[in-house]
């Protein structure tokens, strides 16, 4: 249903579907196409015709117009039915239509076709709709279809939860769609009125309201592939998401350690043997951290090698320790109370890691305070130097150590970071991660 | 005006580092090695300050600090230790040290400590003062006087801030108070964790290897 439209759609169209038919061939392997549907964004047709003319190489218009004479007989609505329920959903034809315009018409048609198809095939089957009332469930189906055209018009996958609200908002941005709300509104009103007036009898009224519900059969052959696709869309969504959250720790997870080595190897040119270990400590804990299989490389401990997991205090030391001996500049700590440490602190202890390196290599401090507080509502890391401090405005983009391996680290994980730093007077990195319990948000899907 | 230091340390070693970092405003009027020869020449010499080792043998720093002081109450102390032995630590302070700095501290922050202590004020290292705010963070133990059991906002800010590693100016900035009532507080502090009921102090401080 909705398909006579791309029969004959406007010509743009038409060049951009070849246009994606080549690509598709250039692309397959098969010589013929996959049986899919292939759904046109701008229409509430499931793609079905599209997706059979397509795989039959013959013009989609052939189908549709097959569709539409047998569905007038009733047969066509079944053999639709059953190819749209068979058919796995392809990729969506873009095309954003705004206006109210010819083609709605020709919806409309189609649409009709359809319905009156089906109220053939009720006949077909015995149960008694009387004539008078085929014209007013029409005219009430086709305002309830336009309906629905509007707000799916205007429906993006980012806002789909604000139904009405975006309706409304629709009916405001766009002249086409308030012409198609009034008109299908008063086709909705004109039909529901025109059937309890023509019916005299409750016996009438009863079979009038059949024919209603038929119509709504119709209707929901339109709404399910765009509940289906809301669906899915809010999973790509979600996967696109996740995807760029891996994708953000991976690149905090390397520049905490190859770029770090890569630094140390630059600095220790000179010595040979020096680079060798530095190269060999990096590829152990490189094929370590890949062979772990960790996704998460916020939380992920192969490259966090002094962790003990009973206690922030003695991983904070370890860490330090193992700092003090790559960088050469001492570290003071200062720890007041104790906790385990959970995801958020390993998280916490790998942008702990990043300041103190940051402290170490770039203020040119003699020592780094560290300071950590346990206290009600979270751990507070303090990383603090007297060294030559930095303008935030001036640090490139490039360099991804504050921005990735701090703020955005602690982040993803509900903590927090502030940099306050004076050129000349040193710099000192406030980190907070509340306990997960008190977190806002939960970062992790699912 | 100079001030007139004394060392006492078994590391002859530490002895001399000190002694040649300390040369402009500081007057190292001695030094010993032990603690009965250094009890001797304290009182016979009266510097003014004292920095004396907590690790010692023959009773080490403490009894130095409580030997001279039931004598000579005018003169002060400042601990110095390599080591994180908290109780050590703490019984110094307990004996009447007025403040404790590791002995990886920078020879201007010491000058600047010696100074304060010179002064009368206290000197915490960020251990110290991290230590003080993990001990006093529990409810008062119902001792004898329950404002000694607890840190005021105020001082429990001013301590945090030295554990961040803040020097006094800085905390007063911070704050914006005066750099003399951040030496109150800290002196105010200091008398607490010499008085305080909290008599599991040593053994806290152990366990938790903080200081």
């Amino acid at each position: 249903m909705g398909t006579l439209n791309r029969a004959q759609g406007s010509q743009g169209h038409r060049t951009t579907r070849r246009v994606r038919f080549c690509d598709d061939r250039i692309v397959a392997t098969a010589t013929r196409s996959p049986l899919v549907r292939r759904p046109e964004s701008s229409s509430l047709g499931p793609g079905v015709a599209a997706g059979l003319a397509h795989h039959l190489g013959i013009a989609p218009g052939w189908i549709r117009a097959a569709f539409v004479l047998t569905g007038l007989l009733g047969i066509g609505v079944v053999a639709y039915a059953a190819a749209w329920a068979l058919m796995p959903g392809g990729p969506a034809n873009p095309a954003p239509v705004a206006r109210f315009r010819a083609r709605d018409a020709l919806d409309i048609g189609a649409y009709a076709a359809i319905a009156i198809g089906m109220i053939d095939l009720v006949r077909l089957a015995g149960r008694g709709i009387p004539t008078w009332a085929v014209v007013p469930a029409l005219l009430l189906g086709i305002g309830a279809v336009l309906l629905v055209t509007v707000t799916r018009r205007n429906a993006s996958p980012v806002t789909i939860s604000a139904g009405t609200a975006e309706v409304l908002s629709a009916l405001r941005s766009r002249p086409g769609t308030v012409a198609r709300a009034v008109v299908g509104g008063a086709l909705v009103l004109g039909g529901a009125t025109a059937l309890l007036l023509t019916s005299r009898s409750w016996v009438a009224l009863r079979q009038g309201l059949f024919a209603i519900i038929v119509m709504l059969a119709g209707l929901a052959l339109g709404f399910g592939p765009w509940l289906w696709r809301l669906a899915t869309d809010l999973v790509d969504e979600r996967r696109a998401r996740v995807r760029n959250e891996e994708r953000a720790e991976m690149a905090a997870h390397l520049h905490d350690s190859v770029l770090q080595t890569l630094a140390m190897v630059q600095r220790r040119a000179d010595d040979p043997r020096e680079v060798v270990r530095l190269a060999r400590r990096q590829e152990r804990e490189l094929r370590a951290w890949l062979l772990a299989g960790q996704p998460g490389g916020d939380t992920g401990t192969a490259d966090v090698p002094g962790l003990q997991r009973e206690s922030m205090g003695a991983s904070l030391a370890a860490l330090a320790a193992e700092l003090e001996d790559l960088h050469g500049v001492p570290i003071e700590i200062v720890q007041v109370r104790d906790r385990p440490v959970d995801d958020r602190g390993v998280a916490l202890l790998k942008a702990t890691r990043e300041a103190i390196v940051n402290a170490q290599r770039h203020s040119g401090a003699p020592s780094v305070s560290v300071y950590c507080e346990v206290g009600g509502e979270g751990t507070q890391v303090f990383v603090r130097d007297r060294g030559a401090g930095f303008d935030r405005g001036k640090v490139g983009d490039d360099r991804r150590g504050i921005s990735e391996s701090i703020e955005r680290r602690l982040a993803r994980h509900g903590g927090r970071a502030e940099i306050r730093s004076e050129p000349g007077a040193g710099t000192e990195v406030m980190m907070a991660m509340p306990f997960a319990d008190l977190a806002q948000r939960e970062v992790e899907p699912e | 005006m100079s001030v007139r230091v004394f060392l006492v340390d078994d590391h002859q070693i530490f002895l001399s580092g000190v002694r040649s970092e300390l040369s402009d405003d500081l007057e190292v009027v001695g030094a010993a090695s032990e603690v009965d020869v250094a009890i001797e020449m304290i009182r016979e010499r009266l510097p003014e300050v004292v920095l004396v080792d907590v690790h010692m043998p023959g009773g080490g720093g403490p009894r130095v600090i409580r030997e001279v002081l039931a004598t000579n109450p005018g003169v002060r102390f400042l601990a110095l230790s390599v080591s994180d032995a908290a109780d050590d630590v703490i019984a110094t302070i307990r004996a009447g040290a007025r403040g404790y700095v590791t002995k990886s501290i920078s020879p201007d922050a010491l000058a600047d400590a010696i100074r304060r202590v010179a002064e009368g004020d206290a000197v915490f290292s960020p251990r110290l003062a991290g230590f003080v705010l993990d001990t006093f963070a529990g409810t008062p133990r119902g001792g004898v006087d329950p404002e000694l059991d607890q840190l005021t906002a105020r001082e429990q800010e001013a301590l945090r801030l030295i554990a961040r590693g803040y020097s006094y100016k800085e905390i007063a900035s911070e704050l914006s108070i005066s750099v003399k009532t951040v030496e109150t507080h800290v002196s105010s502090v200091l008398r607490k964790l010499q008085l305080s009921n909290r008599h599991e102090l040593a053994r806290w401080a152990s366990e938790r290897r903080i200081v």
